[in-house]
């Protein structure tokens, strides 16, 4: 993911620019509305966030849970914390580290996103692809229809 | 086409060089009296992509670096330049223009923490024998299965409390950072907190200083991203809503 590329220690000097996934939880849910002004569709983006925002307590997610666990080498905590350790997870060992157990849902979000994505070499695809996966993609606005979808209830 | 608007500024803001908005459109003013609106042309059937959403969210981290913005919710989109001057400045003039002055000199920075699952794990399970008991109790096979759900769901339950605690903990640190802090939805596994500061620009030095000595203190399990300067979208979100000018 883009984000932890810009942390790749964890020493924060300073601010990073917005990724995909903070604007997705602040400029589609975040600053001023003017209600008859909301035209572009975003049913389907909210579909998404409110995918991301379950959080799954379900007999598959305690399976998930107990294999992580079994997983895990309670010996292995010594390296934690050398540079270039460090460095090797942000990149993306981590991810793998973790395949199989619960990934942030957050991450998924992302991915619907990511089409044109240069740090996620697997998603070097067409904006065909890049639509939500096994989602009906909202209907963008028809050239003919008014501009305001709620111009009904403007005046 | 139509105009995509980014922002409300006051009219004097001059706009960096250059500065382009979604589908890579030169970015302008609208101006009313005192106020201005952000906007730039956009073909508003076009479908969005991922650079759209980072386009708005740029244009308005671009010019936060040295204005005072008001920041849209992404998916305004107004025909003409009349109809942004007659129907959101002008009826939002006083309203806006209070908002405008109420975060004059300010910038949101946003510190999100999560857990490294296994860091997490790791961390719960020296913390905690009665899990490592349960999880000495599992093993392969389907003759394993309750006892596999009963690992899981102690462990689900374990890392719940870890994450408050982890959070509750951030909090206060947090809170003797900033002038004002929001917190946002953590939406998500791993993920910890979610927290919006507002921080006078000129503080803006001392606040990073002070997130690096917080990030080194922390358990390994955590890990903070640092993000901004951004526009108070944290901040004005609500502040507006309800009233009747913008119903």
């Amino acid at each position: 993911m883009t984000v932890t590329q810009r942390t790749q220690n964890r020493y924060l000097e300073r601010p990073a620019p917005s990724s995909l996934a903070d604007v997705i939880d602040t400029i589609l849910d975040k600053g001023l509305v003017i209600d008859i002004y909301v035209r572009v569709s975003l049913v389907g983006i909210e579909l998404l966030t409110i995918d991301a925002r379950i959080v799954i307590a379900s007999v598959d997610t305690y399976l998930r849970f107990a294999e992580a666990v079994n997983r895990l080498d309670l010996t292995e905590n010594g390296p934690e914390g050398l540079p270039e350790l460090m460095e090797d997870i942000t990149h993306g060992a981590a991810k793998q580290k973790t395949d199989g157990a619960l990934e942030a849902v957050k991450e998924k979000v992302t991915e619907v996103f990511s089409g044109d994505d240069e740090d996620e070499d697997e998603d070097d695809e067409d904006e065909e692809r890049s639509r939500p996966r096994g989602r009906r993609q909202p209907e963008p606005a028809k050239k003919s229809a008014p501009s305001r979808r709620r111009e009904s209830s403007r005046e | 086409m139509a105009l995509h608007v980014y922002g409300v500024v006051s009219a004097a803001t001059p706009l960096p060089g250059g500065l382009r908005g979604r589908q890579e459109a030169p970015v302008r003013l609208v101006v009313h009296s005192d106020l201005a609106a952000v906007v730039s042309e956009v073909d508003a059937d076009a479908r969005i992509r991922r650079d759209d959403l980072l386009g708005h969210a740029r244009v308005l981290e671009s010019l936060i670096e040295g204005a005072t913005v008001l920041p849209m919710r992404f998916g305004m989109i107004v025909a003409t330049d009349e109809e942004v001057a007659r129907n959101i400045l002008e009826p939002g003039q006083s309203g806006l223009t209070d908002l405008l002055h109420s975060f004059d000199g300010f910038v949101q920075l946003t510190v999100k923490a999560q857990h490294d699952q296994d860091q997490a794990l790791r961390d719960l399970l020296h913390e905690r024998p009665d899990l490592r008991v349960l999880r000495d109790q599992t093993g392969k096979g389907p003759a394993f299965y309750p006892a596999q759900l009963r690992l899981g769901e102690a462990i689900a339950a374990g890392l719940e409390v870890l994450v408050s605690s982890d959070a509750a903990m951030l909090h206060d640190q947090l809170s003797g950072i900033a002038d004002r802090m929001v917190l946002g939805d953590v939406a998500g596994q791993n993920q910890v907190l979610n927290a919006a500061l507002l921080v006078q620009r000129s503080a803006r030095t001392r606040t990073d200083e002070a997130i690096a000595r917080l990030s080194k203190t922390l358990p390994d399990r955590l890990r903070l991203r640092y993000i901004g300067p951004q526009p108070p979208y944290s901040f004005v979100d609500g502040e507006l809503a309800g009233e009747p000018v913008w119903a």
